[in-house]
């Protein structure tokens, strides 16, 4: 605060010259300053950095798989089926003669994909929600918790087993599956935040001085909303990648054969006392993947904890 | 409002959650597209005209809201259906005969997750930022991260096919049969928890087969939980520690023993009971995949089973029995919370 | 002629944090006489609690150590004795009060499971008897139904309440030397003056000492017999209480005495102020650390620490006007 007074009364006859973007600057001076704070601490933590990196690799590979994929997802090979790791194969085929490395490489398409697409519906679906439940109160708020505890009293994994046997196989349904099964958390986060702001007095005076609710939900509630977000969907999108993996596994998502990383776990389960690189490397790029976004979550978390901040 | 008042409110609160998880259950297991909910009682070659029969007879064709009434009607009557999968047993005995080999599961693993969990956690937190820290840190983000079914696949593996020290699966050697007892008075032989009737029945063969085959499915499913614990024990400890009663607790020349081991752990194990508590019902979604694994014969299997082939009424009666319990340990959790911390007003 | 009980000598205690060593004690010198209610006063950083927490070493490392000095007390030097015989000393010859009574207590055991605790470890008391002395020491501080006080968790009372439960529990193994660091901070007045009549009553019937540290004034007139005046972790003014009042000599203390309101000040004139912040105890000044706030430094000021020197009997101050006088 004391950085923007003193960089206002400089410069506040120069605003004008420097232009929106010079605006933007010299009133967002204080989170800019946060922000690099933040970066500094982060960067201190090597389990958090690791954590960045291996996400990092991921969405590349997932993002470049047509180009450095040794062989094609469906391809099949049937005079070299179930053969161990090689210079060749890098780890192993499978029981159909698909190379298992590039397979891997193939599914972690799938898998960010879903990660990604089923947090952020969670996060709209829940903020929506949470914002509205928090923000208005009342009878609105009581009948919103009401259904959000009806969502949140089924165990996970169950809850998406039976909306999956509901609506069919496949991996559309799985991430509609997952997006019911997850909203609920950010609602909780964001009404939760709702409701301590609406306590606030700036919110009173951005009422008195004539700010609509929209305005007071868009310019108040989700800027304050993101730190709890950001850490909370990050851990999420390796427990969605977990779980889709594990209804892939059960049988619920993609097809027999598919690239994707649950199902080639399922497939290569019956051969694992003959073969086990099949299921023993996907099952490592799962806990990799997954790995990643913990402890990348657990490092923004850490970094947010006011206690570790100076 | 004393503890006994808030019990009851918290039940009472608990009932439309309830009615809310049958409609939803019901729901979602009548909208199958091309599914005809004659199903179950349809046997091989059924005539049409028997077939409008079963459909009159079951109220299949009724509007949903009036078949909804007759399925909490049946509910009330302990009358989950007919299950397809299992050759058109009822329900209800189905669950009830598969039910004791996820809870000895369960119980196991929670066991696991307490005894080892904390002390890790404790440690983790005495000895802050020093490589055991960093060590349990790592286990625990690890422990987050990995696939059960694939950690289930890894053991059997190492530990079954390399090593050879634990069976494949299954609840005992093949061949052998289930422990019961005899004790007077008391009208039934067996729970159902093998553990527990060889003990009681003085079976030792059983018993060592028993816990044999207990380890790796409940190692397994244990391991998640575990890092959550140690987790949490670390904080919560992290947390107590730096509060002003330990700076009074080491004025007053008690030993730093005590003051770990009485003061500060004693207000840990508040938030970390919770989270325990909670466990369960990760627990019992993981045991879905490691029964299913480690072919252990319990409601998660069944669930899976059931699911699979679309038998609708098993997957509505094992959803309903799962959520029911899940929602009832949440309860336990809370009451134990509002008892174990003084400062606690139900008010 | 009273004797010492305990004798500091030359302590330096210094904090090693992220940004640089802090250093808290700058070699403190003072004797806590028998019987007597000493205090110690000073702005907030001065090093008063630390000083407290020094004598009792209750430092924590990281990130603080106590680098040099002694601490005499019943023959050995504090500072020397095992992590045992520390142990030994705390709560029961030596014990502590805090200023927030309401964290200071553990919420989840009975105020009677906390004194008893002392009880037992110190006087090797069964439980049975720990409660009944519990009991009878919550009486001893005043408290009434010291019964049903003594069954209550610490969320159930109030500040007042709590503060003389601590008194009795630091009490209870009869200790010849009371810290108390800013005990009646955290309450209200009318509070405040009942725990102060409650420490001298418990001080004239117990024939303890009292180390009572505060930032007020007005508790070291209303109870302290002699009164220590610590700025930047030095002590720069020792004295009895009436003659640290009639006529402080330290330009600190004349400055903190001037900025008290008197009753019959005229409302128009200004408080004094001493003018400056508190330093830096990372890079503290050099010389006498007051210097740079002093409307009387020298160049010698800047140099050179002055000595702590008796000027008149039982009245020391550290600060070069007066070494002249006395070398």
């Amino acid at each position: 605060m004391i950085t923007m007074a003193a960089t206002e009364a400089i410069t506040i006859t120069e605003i004008k010259k420097k232009g929106r973007v010079g605006q933007w600057l010299v009133k967002n001076d204080s989170r800019i300053k946060d922000l690099q704070y933040s970066i500094k601490l982060f960067s201190k933590s090597p389990l958090a950095v690791l954590g960045l990196f291996i996400i990092l690799f991921f969405v590349f590979v997932a993002i470049s798989a047509p180009y450095i994929a040794p062989y094609g997802d469906s391809q099949r090979n049937w005079y070299e089926i179930m053969k161990p790791p090689s210079a060749t194969h890098f780890f192993g085929t499978d029981d159909m003669g698909g190379d298992v490395f590039s397979r891997i490489i193939w599914g972690s398409r799938v898998s960010l994909y879903v990660g990604f697409v089923v947090v952020l519906s969670a996060i709209v679906i829940g903020a929506i929600v949470g914002g509205i439940s928090g923000y208005f109160g009342g009878i609105i708020d009581e009948l919103m918790m009401r259904v959000t505890d009806i969502f949140l009293a089924f165990p996970y994994l169950i809850f998406a087993m039976v909306i999956c046997a509901a609506l069919g196989r496949s991996t559309q349904n799985i991430m509609i599956a997952l997006t019911i099964t997850w909203w609920p958390s950010y609602a909780r986060i964001i009404r939760g935040q709702a409701l301590s702001i609406r306590e606030q007095k700036y919110i009173e005076s951005a009422k008195a001085v004539g700010g609509s609710d929209s305005h007071i939900i868009l310019r108040h509630l989700l800027p304050n909303s993101l730190s709890p977000v950001i850490v909370q969907s990050t851990m999420d999108l390796g427990g969605v990648i977990l779980t889709a993996a594990a209804l892939s596994f059960i049988g619920f998502g993609a097809q027999p054969g598919a690239a994707e990383w649950g199902r080639m776990v399922s497939d290569g389960s019956q051969f694992m006392m003959t073969a086990p690189w099949i299921v023993t490397f996907t099952g490592l790029a799962i806990l990799i993947a997954c790995l990643g976004f913990n402890l990348f979550g657990d490092g923004l978390r850490d970094i947010m904890d006011p206690k570790m901040r100076r | 409002m004393k503890l006994r008042d808030y019990i009851l409110r918290r039940l009472l609160l608990l009932i439309p959650v309830l009615i809310g998880i049958t409609f939803i259950t019901f729901f979602l297991t009548h909208n199958i597209p091309g599914y005809d909910p004659a199903t179950p009682w349809l046997k091989d070659r059924t005539s049409p005209e028997a077939r409008q029969l079963i459909i009159q007879q079951h109220h299949l064709d009724d509007p949903i809201v009036i078949q909804y009434f007759y399925y909490v009607s049946d509910l009330s009557h302990l009358d989950l259906g007919l299950s397809a999968s299992e050759a058109n047993r009822p329900v209800a005995d189905v669950l009830a005969t598969f039910f004791p080999a996820t809870f000895e599961l369960t119980v196991t693993s929670l066991l696991i997750c307490i005894v080892i969990g904390i002390p890790i956690g404790i440690i983790s937190a005495i000895k802050k930022d020093k490589w055991p820290d960093h060590i349990v840190r790592i286990f625990s983000l690890t422990g987050i991260s990995v696939p059960v079914f694939w950690f289930a696949l890894i053991m059997q593996y190492v530990l079954h096919k390399e090593f050879n020290i634990f069976p494949l699966g299954g609840r005992l050697d093949i061949g052998t049969v289930a422990p019961t007892f005899n004790i007077p008075f008391i009208p039934f032989h067996s729970t159902g928890l093998y553990v527990l009737d060889s003990i009681l029945g003085g079976n030792l063969e059983t018993l060592r087969q028993a816990l044999l085959h207990l380890v790796m499915p409940s190692f397994c499913l244990a391991f998640i939980s575990l890092a959550v614990v140690a987790r949490m024990t670390r904080s919560s400890m992290l947390e107590a520690m730096t509060q002003d009663y330990i700076r009074t607790a080491r004025s007053k020349g008690l030993s730093e023993r005590v003051v770990i081991f009485k003061h500060a752990l004693r207000n840990a194990l508040i938030p970390t009971t919770t989270v325990v508590g909670l466990m369960f019902g990760g627990l019992l979604s993981g045991a879905v995949l490691t029964e299913t694994i480690f072919y252990w014969p319990g409601i998660g299997r069944y669930a899976t089973g059931a699911i699979a082939s679309m038998d609708y009424s098993s997957i509505m009666g094992t959803t309903l029995l799962i959520s029911i319990i899940y929602i009832f340990s949440n309860l336990l959790v809370d009451i134990i919370y509002a008892y174990l911390d003084p400062r606690i007003k139900y008010g | 002629m009273s004797e010492i009980l305990i004798s500091i000598k030359g302590l330096k205690t210094n904090f090693y944090t992220y940004t640089g060593v802090v250093k808290a004690l700058d070699g403190i010198d003072l004797d806590i006489y028998k019987n007597e209610t000493l205090g110690l006063v000073g702005e907030t950083g001065c090093g008063k609690s630390v000083t407290a927490l020094s004598i009792i070493r209750l430092i924590n490392w990281p990130p603080g150590r106590i680098d040099e000095g002694t601490i005499t007390f019943d023959g050995k030097d504090l500072l020397k004795l095992s992590n045992d015989d520390m142990r030994n000393i705390r709560g029961n010859k030596i014990s502590m009060i805090f200023q927030e009574p309401m964290t200071s207590f553990n919420p989840v055991f009975t105020i009677d499971d906390q004194i008893s605790e002392v009880l037992m470890l110190h006087q090797h008391m069964d439980k049975k008897t720990a409660h009944d002395k519990a009991i009878e020491m919550l009486a001893f501080a005043g408290i009434p139904a010291p019964e049903r006080v003594a069954k209550s968790f610490p969320h159930e009372l109030s500040g007042g309440m709590l503060q003389r439960a601590m008194i009795s529990m630091a009490l209870a193994c009869k200790p010849v030397l009371l810290i108390a660091d800013e005990p009646t901070t955290a309450l209200d007045v009318t509070i405040e003056a009942q725990i102060l009549e409650l420490m001298r009553d418990l001080k004239t019937k117990t024939g303890a000492s009292i180390l009572m540290i505060t930032h007020d004034l007005g508790i070291i007139a209303e109870v302290c017999d002699r009164v220590g005046v610590m700025y930047a972790g030095n002590i720069v003014e020792l004295s009895n209480v009436i003659d640290i009042f009639d006529h402080p000599l330290h330009p600190y203390t004349r400055g903190l005495i001037g900025a008290i309101p008197k009753f019959n000040q005229k409302k128009s004139e200004r408080l004094d102020t001493i003018s400056g912040s508190v330093p830096n105890l990372i890079y503290p000044p050099p010389g006498c650390r007051f210097h740079p706030r002093c409307s009387k430094a020298m160049d010698i000021c800047k140099v050179e620490k002055p000595k702590m020197l008796e000027i008149e009997k039982g009245h020391m101050v550290s600060c070069h006007l007066y070494t002249k006088k006395v070398g």
